[in-house]
């Protein structure tokens, strides 16, 4: 790769996903805002929902791996080097906040309704 | 593989050499300029050059022969140089491929030195032939990569 521009990059990222790029985009960014709109709200981490947040992380971390590696249609016994469990641990870091934030968010949000709701 | 009739009927093929016969360009391997008319660029498999005709090759001569024409057309030179750089992305087995690039001299010329080691059989470059390539192949030929 000469440079990597980050608009070539989203070019074959869009060319890769098609439309559920747009889509995940889409759940990063409402579910940080989210996330972020809780924390502003409640002013404070509930420690159980985090708990199981992080819980629910660890299940979309494995998931993204299992994923990766049907797309990619290989295993992890065709690790070679140093990078590829480099890779792993990036699409596993990927799915465990991704999962994590909106777990957070969702889980948080859900309970601040009902409340309301009540 | 030979060159489009088109050009294997025009006055551009080399007209001795190694290349001669299939009708490729006689361009100059650094500068991709016409060896005989200095309006004519020659890029990708059409280029009569000792190594390329790969995507990769086009992506790195491309932005040369613009340069050049650039340069031509402010009358002034262009320092922009291809140095023959390649890629060849080699697969080993099922799960595991070598991310081999190279210039003219055969030099090794890693994209990513010190993480993606080029005579290392990786899964990451075999993630890469088969999830990043055909993407973008089709992104450079939408013009978008």
């Amino acid at each position: 790769m000469k440079e990597l521009d980050p608009f070539v990059l989203l070019a074959v990222l869009q060319e890769m996903l098609g439309p559920l790029l747009w889509l995940l985009l889409a759940a990063a960014l409402l579910g940080t805002a989210a996330l972020v709109a809780l924390l502003v709200r409640e002013r404070r981490v509930v420690a159980r929902r985090l708990m199981w947040s992080e819980a629910a992380g660890v299940a979309g971390g494995c998931l993204a791996l299992a994923l990766m590696v049907r797309v990619a249609s290989s295993g992890f016994i065709d690790v070679g080097g140093p990078v590829d469990w480099l890779l792993i641990a990036l699409v596993f870091g990927a799915g465990l906040a991704g999962t994590a934030v909106l777990a957070y968010a969702a889980s948080g949000w859900w309970a601040a309704l009902r409340r309301a709701g009540s | 593989m030979r060159a489009p009739q088109a050009v294997r009927d025009s006055a551009l093929p080399w007209r001795t050499g190694a290349w001669a016969g299939e009708g490729w360009l006689e361009v100059d391997p650094s500068t991709l300029r016409h060896a005989r008319y200095r309006n004519v660029f020659g890029v990708g498999d059409v280029a009569g050059v000792p190594k390329g005709k790969t995507a990769a090759s086009v992506k790195w001569q491309v932005p040369v022969a613009v340069d050049h024409l650039l340069a031509d057309l402010a009358g002034t030179a262009s320092p922009a140089r291809y140095d023959g750089y390649t890629s060849c992305p080699l697969i080993t087995r099922m799960g595991r491929a070598m991310l081999v690039e190279f210039d003219y001299r055969n030099n090794l010329v890693p994209s990513f030195p010190g993480v993606i080691a080029p005579l290392e059989e990786l899964w990451t470059s075999w993630v890469m032939e088969t999830m990043a390539l055909k993407p973008t192949y089709i992104s450079m030929l939408r013009g978008r990569a």
